[in-house]
């Protein structure tokens, strides 16, 4: 089994715990949030952009084991 | 050089030979409207008026407290209890009596942000909360303004350039590709919740002015189309690409007079209740002939029910395609609950208080989950 590993930023980093984190190698982002949707469920009521190999995504894009995934909430502080 | 441009003052950066006499008279001609004298704001202004920016506009109602010293540099404790917006314009002054600063001590709000906004060539957001953040970015789309964009939280913050083009044909790109509707009230902290340590908005606040001055010169490469994080505890930077999203226009107000009837307050504050209903709400719903249900998923996305009569409507054709609406009562749904929540944004722009709109909370797989439940 392969993993994947995932970068986290802003309050997700509180939530888990962790900067980074990895979990079993996903086909696709939306298979993704799922499986993070069911080890971290406090992420399900975070709002966050996905990145996948530096660039956000906007719809659902499939995942190898190198793929570099960072999750980025909005930050509204000034 | 322009004769009013002191050349001394501006001696170390006229050197340079990427930036020149040429560059300076840029700067003195260029006009910048700083939203926000706060923590991200000071700094911001302290450079962009010692660098010789021209005219620089500051909007901010706020007063000076405190608790705001440890990070807006601009500030003293002579000045706590008077306006922020007034009191940087005076500092500044003082700084670079050559340039142009203008006071607005007022709240920017989509009754006035356009009219602020049209005189200047720049805008930067130093604002500190989503409501506002999210009207800015749409009234710089609407006035084709770039806007050089920054925030923090805690530790970490975020820069970009927005509504900037590289290249004449490119599509630019908005603060909506990269986060398309705000969170939920609870969903994000706040500074005065969350805290932050104050060198960062110094940090971020600086790196605004950098993005700025390099805008406005042409030098360097700015962040266009790209968000750059910054991390305080480790030094960490991360930088990601941007690119324009069609299905994300619908979300921006298309004229002067839908920016101004948008309810940005409660875009951004609406608590999940008002406008999500739950499926035993939907029930009920369906029984009542004045409603209209709205699948705003893909065409062929499964599952389809037969528990009730809906419409087919895709999220990104909802601001084109929807004479078809016709009763009071509209409940949008999806999958899980996100899209149709977009929906709700889109569709109460459009009938603007005319009629209900809800969102199925939990989407159709929730609808199917509780069914099940029953059985």
């Amino acid at each position: 089994m392969s993993y994947m590993e995932i970068i986290l930023f802003g309050q997700l980093r509180d939530l888990a715990g962790s900067n980074r984190i990895s979990i079993n190698a996903m086909s696709d982002t939306n298979e993704l949030q799922k499986e993070l949707n069911i080890r971290y469920p406090a992420f399900a009521n975070t709002k966050y952009a996905i990145a996948v190999d530096k660039k956000i995504i906007s719809k659902t894009v499939p995942l190898n084991a190198e793929s570099e995934i960072a999750l980025l909430p909005p930050f509204s502080g000034g | 050089m322009n004769k009013h441009i002191s050349y001394e003052r501006y001696q170390r950066q006229v050197i340079l030979k990427e930036f020149g006499e040429a560059g300076q008279q840029k700067l003195f001609d260029a006009k910048v409207l700083v939203i926000g004298a706060g923590g991200l704001g000071c700094p911001l202004l302290q450079y962009l008026a010692a660098a010789g920016v021209g005219t620089i506009g500051i909007v901010d109602d706020d007063k000076v407290a405190l608790s705001n010293l440890h990070r807006q540099i601009l500030f003293s404790v002579n000045d706590i209890g008077k306006s922020k917006s007034e009191r940087a314009a005076n500092y500044l002054r003082q700084l670079n009596p050559e340039i142009n600063l203008i006071a607005y001590n007022k709240r920017i709000t989509n009754q006035n942000a356009l009219e602020l906004m049209s005189d200047f060539d720049y805008i930067a957001d130093g604002s500190d909360n989503f409501t506002t953040r999210y009207m800015i970015n749409d009234a710089c789309v609407l006035l084709n303004k770039p806007l050089i964009y920054g925030a923090i939280s805690k530790f970490e913050g975020q820069v970009a350039v927005f509504n900037c083009k590289k290249n004449k044909d490119d599509e630019p790109v908005s603060y909506r590709d990269l986060f398309p509707t705000p969170p939920g009230e609870n969903e994000i902290l706040n500074c005065a919740e969350a805290g932050v340590l104050g060198v960062l908005p110094g940090i971020i606040g600086t790196m605004m002015a950098n993005e700025c001055i390099k805008l406005i010169t042409g030098i360097g490469e700015p962040l266009i189309d790209t968000l750059l994080t910054y991390n305080s505890l480790n030094n960490e930077t991360y930088q990601i690409r941007l690119s324009a999203d069609k299905k994300n226009n619908p979300l921006i107000p298309k004229d002067e007079t839908s920016f101004t009837e948008m309810n940005y307050e409660w875009l951004c504050t609406a608590t999940p209740k008002e406008f999500e209903i739950d499926t035993l709400t939907l029930g009920s719903l369906i029984q009542q002939e004045n409603i209209d249900i709205i699948d705003v998923r893909e065409l062929n996305e499964k599952p389809d029910t037969n528990d009730f009569n809906y419409l087919k409507i895709p999220l990104d054709e909802l601001g084109k395609n929807n004479s078809k609406i016709k009763n009071g009562i509209v409940v949008t749904f999806c999958q899980t609950g996100k899209r149709s929540a977009q929906a709700v944004e889109i569709l109460s722009r459009i009938f603007k208080g005319q009629k209900k709109i809800y969102s199925l909370k939990g989407g159709i797989m929730q609808w199917e989950k509780q069914k099940q439940d029953h059985e």
